[in-house]
């Protein structure tokens, strides 16, 4: 170094701001203030998830029409076409928590993903059981390994996976990274799952309510069938944030009680 | 009843027994934890 260059010194001043986003992001952090925030809105979302998914299914069971072709059958519809939104919206979920906890080491970022991944796991077997159910009186066979199907089975691994991982290891950080890993590696499927309808020749229609132009679907049909995936989102969006509560306040008790077992050492 | 409702009715009946198992285990834990954390730190409670 030229000894007329002043040599590097570490910076003064203030410590610079972190990014907006990044700074909202950890107001969320502190596990009290979580708690704090979200117990008084818990009984109304409940209320709310369990009053539209029980709308959507009386509409979807009782009001709403018989298919020309597909007969009672089409009822299953209302139930299996939000599994499966849920199952790949849900993933793209996990994949921004993992984001945010690779990114920022967001604490709560990780205990959703980790209380995230059954509930989508749950979603997803259910969006392919209900697909076997619709798909014996329709197709007459429970399973065809065209890629939609395939691909969701793959994403149901994924999710089983990821629900596997972060409990596989002692120190819950590295599971929760490794987790992260396997998530954002596990995304480039939702866009796989989505497409495959069009990029192969399938036994699975196409998309005929997310198409751009018009859905091909008649009102009857829609209505209660969005009334239907509303519902069952609250109510996903609900049972994940009533899990990560539960995860909360269990690791709380973990602490305490290594803190008291610290203290009984101690005075040993 | 006939074939049809018979999937129907299996398709929504595992839906609500999924989601209500979901539900009802994240009830459970919440109060195991919550009657765990009253004993072990009770002046804590206002932060649970």
């Amino acid at each position: 170094m030229d000894a007329s260059t002043p040599a590097p010194t570490r910076p003064t001043g203030p410590r610079p701001a972190a990014p907006a986003g990044g700074r909202s992001l950890h107001r969320f952090a502190n596990p009290g203030r979580f708690l704090r925030m979200t117990d008084p809105w818990m009984p109304w979302l409940w209320a709310l998830a369990i009053g539209v998914t029980g709308l959507g299914a009386a509409w979807a069971l009782l009001l709403s029409p018989t298919d020309w072709q597909q007969g009672e059958t089409v009822r299953i519809m209302y139930v299996h076409v939000p599994m499966a939104w849920l199952a790949m919206g849900g993933y793209t979920g996990l994949a921004i928590l993992s984001i945010m906890s690779l990114i920022w080491r967001h604490p709560l970022a990780d205990l959703t993903a980790r209380e995230l991944s059954p509930v989508g796991a749950a979603a997803t077997a259910l969006c392919l059981a209900t697909g076997s159910l619709w798909g014996k009186p329709m197709w007459g066979t429970w399973w065809v390994w065209d890629a939609r199907l395939t691909s969701v089975l793959v994403l149901f691994f994924l999710w089983l996976g990821h629900a596997a991982l972060v409990r596989a290891f002692d120190d819950a950080e590295r599971g929760a990274r490794a987790g992260a890993i396997l998530a954002l590696v596990g995304i480039v499927n939702v866009p796989i799952v989505k497409f495959s309808v069009d990029w192969w020749n399938t036994l699975h229609q196409p998309a005929s309510v997310t198409r751009l132009d018009s859905p091909g679907m008649h009102v009857d049909m829609l209505y209660p069938l969005l009334t239907c995936a509303i519902g069952f989102s609250l109510l996903f969006a609900v049972v994940v944030l009533a899990r990560t509560r539960a995860a909360v306040m269990e690791r709380r008790v973990r602490a305490l009680e290594t803190a008291r077992a610290r203290r009984l050492d101690a005075a040993q | 009843m006939t074939t049809h409702w018979l999937h129907v009715s299996l398709s929504w009946a595992i839906t609500a027994l999924v989601f209500g198992g979901l539900a009802f285990g994240a009830f459970l834990r919440h109060r195991t934890a919550a009657a765990r954390l009253k004993q072990l730190d009770p002046r804590g409670e206002r932060d649970a």
